[in-house]
């Protein structure tokens, strides 16, 4: 039992309600026709093509394929955490990358091995989608560390200087900012954890039910999904801030940026 | 055997030269008053000292040793630091002081019921309510002799005082000019006041 099947002349149906609302953005004077169709067109070909790949990564089902395809995600999240950030590509291209690489795929194996016990423990399925998630999440975790950190520093760096000429270590200097961008990154999951269910629906369980699976069963997913979510995203941020300072600072504690 | 020696330092800032070719030799006890116009990079010399501020030609040395880039984090332990706004992190001042004690190169205990030195409080004339404020509603002179108390109780065998008795008045700034005149520790203090030389136990250096 799988949900029922959409078929590309449905697509059409639906995107006829994106022209009302090129209606409307031209009585209130919002000129962005262009880039709404541009948005929608490359949704299309993207999502598209994942579907075409992703089909064939499954059917391939290969060990290092799934690896290297994990590794590729976190190539791209870690370029795009960095250019969403004022830190400088050279320096934190590898501590950003091993940030989201360590917790990501020790959960992954953990989730696949302890939690849905699946023989195959690099399963593209299971791998490839889970991993996606955790990176998704990790992706604007870092971000909002990172810049919080690092901007905090830069913007106040008479208080940590000040601190260091007290006595401080760099590590006990900065710890302010360092206990900031932990609470400020990972506040929203934890939010998000207090309010599922009430709000809204979460997008993997909605699928899972429209799929065919069993409310309760696609219940006990979402948890284990979203305890996942928060512990890889909370490690991601910490290894994130200690592994950049590591090349942030010169040997004089002073922060390079 | 020299304390602290500035060997030929070249300091550029901003496409102007601060110092070029600065050398000058501070021995232990030593108290050395340092007075110039503004921007003429006295601060800059006292940031040197601490790693704050890099130079371009040149070096310190510290008990005839010069120092590598990696020494300044553990030399920092000599000395006792004061700047002009006193920049004091956010949050209750008692709390930012019983954390100061906790700082990996600090041996120094707070004391008595408040953690201040009584003797230092009033000396200085400072408050014990202040300590329960929070550190940005303390004004600018007050956080000047939070400061200095702070600097003095840290126990270092170095002072560095950067324009420290600019907010105060002017029978405090008499106190805490002598207060530093008749201690053992070697003491660089950068000032406009002229108590400093008033107290006639500092050599003044100015460029």
């Amino acid at each position: 039992m799988g949900a029922q099947s959409i078929d590309y002349i449905n697509l059409i149906y639906i995107l006829l309600f994106v022209l009302p609302i090129f209606v409307l953005n031209r009585i209130i004077g919002i000129k962005n026709e262009k880039k709404i169709i541009v948005s929608i067109v490359r949704m299309a070909i993207q999502l598209i093509l994942v579907g075409i790949y992703l089909q064939y990564i499954f059917d391939l089902n290969n060990i290092f394929v799934n690896i290297a395809y994990i590794l590729i995600m976190i190539g791209v999240a870690s370029i795009s955490i960095i250019n969403s950030s004022p830190l400088q590509f050279k320096k934190v291209f590898i501590p950003v990358m091993l940030s989201l690489l360590i917790p990501n795929f020790i959960m992954i194996i953990f989730f696949n091995a302890v939690v849905v016990r699946i023989d195959f423990l690099f399963e593209a399925k299971y791998m490839i989608t889970i991993g996606g998630m955790l990176l998704g999440n990790g992706l604007s975790g870092n971000i909002i560390g990172l810049t919080t950190f690092y901007s905090g520093i830069k913007k106040n760096k008479e208080i940590v200087n000040y601190d260091l000429a007290l006595g401080a270590t760099r590590f006990e200097a900065t710890l302010p900012f360092f206990k900031e961008a932990i609470i400020v990154s990972i506040n929203p999951t934890i939010a998000s954890m207090a309010t599922i269910g009430l709000v809204s629906l979460p997008g993997m369980m909605t699928g899972q039910i429209l799929g065919g699976s069993i409310p309760i069963e696609a219940i006990r997913y979402q948890i284990a999904i979203m305890l996942a979510i928060f512990i890889t995203k909370y490690f991601n941020i910490f290894l994130a801030i200690i592994l950049t300072s590591f090349t942030m600072f010169d040997a004089k504690d002073q922060l390079k940026l | 055997m020299a304390f602290i020696e500035f060997k030929n330092i070249y300091l550029m800032y901003e496409d102007k030269v601060l110092f070029q070719d600065f050398s000058m030799i501070i021995e232990k006890g030593d108290k050395i008053l340092i007075t110039g116009k503004s921007g003429a990079g006295k601060s800059s010399l006292i940031k040197m000292l601490l790693g704050f501020s890099n130079y371009n030609k040149g070096s310190i040395k510290i008990n005839d040793k010069e120092l590598k880039d990696s020494d300044f984090s553990d030399i920092r332990s000599l000395y006792a630091y004061v700047n002009q706004d006193v920049t004091i992190r956010q949050g209750n001042v008692m709390k930012f002081l019983m954390n100061l004690e906790s700082y990996k190169h600090n041996t120094f205990k707070m004391e008595g019921d408040y953690g201040l030195r009584d003797d230092l409080m009033k000396l200085f004339e400072f408050d014990k309510s202040l300590l329960y404020k929070e550190s940005q509603e303390l004004s600018g002179g007050e956080r000047q002799r939070l400061g200095i108390i702070i600097a003095i109780m840290l126990n270092k065998p170095v002072f560095l005082l950067d324009e420290i008795t600019s907010g105060l008045d002017y029978e405090l700034k008499g106190k805490v000019a002598n207060y530093f005149a008749k201690c053992n520790e070697t003491v660089i203090s950068i000032s406009h006041d002229l108590v400093w030389k008033e107290t006639g136990k500092f050599i003044k250096v100015g460029w």
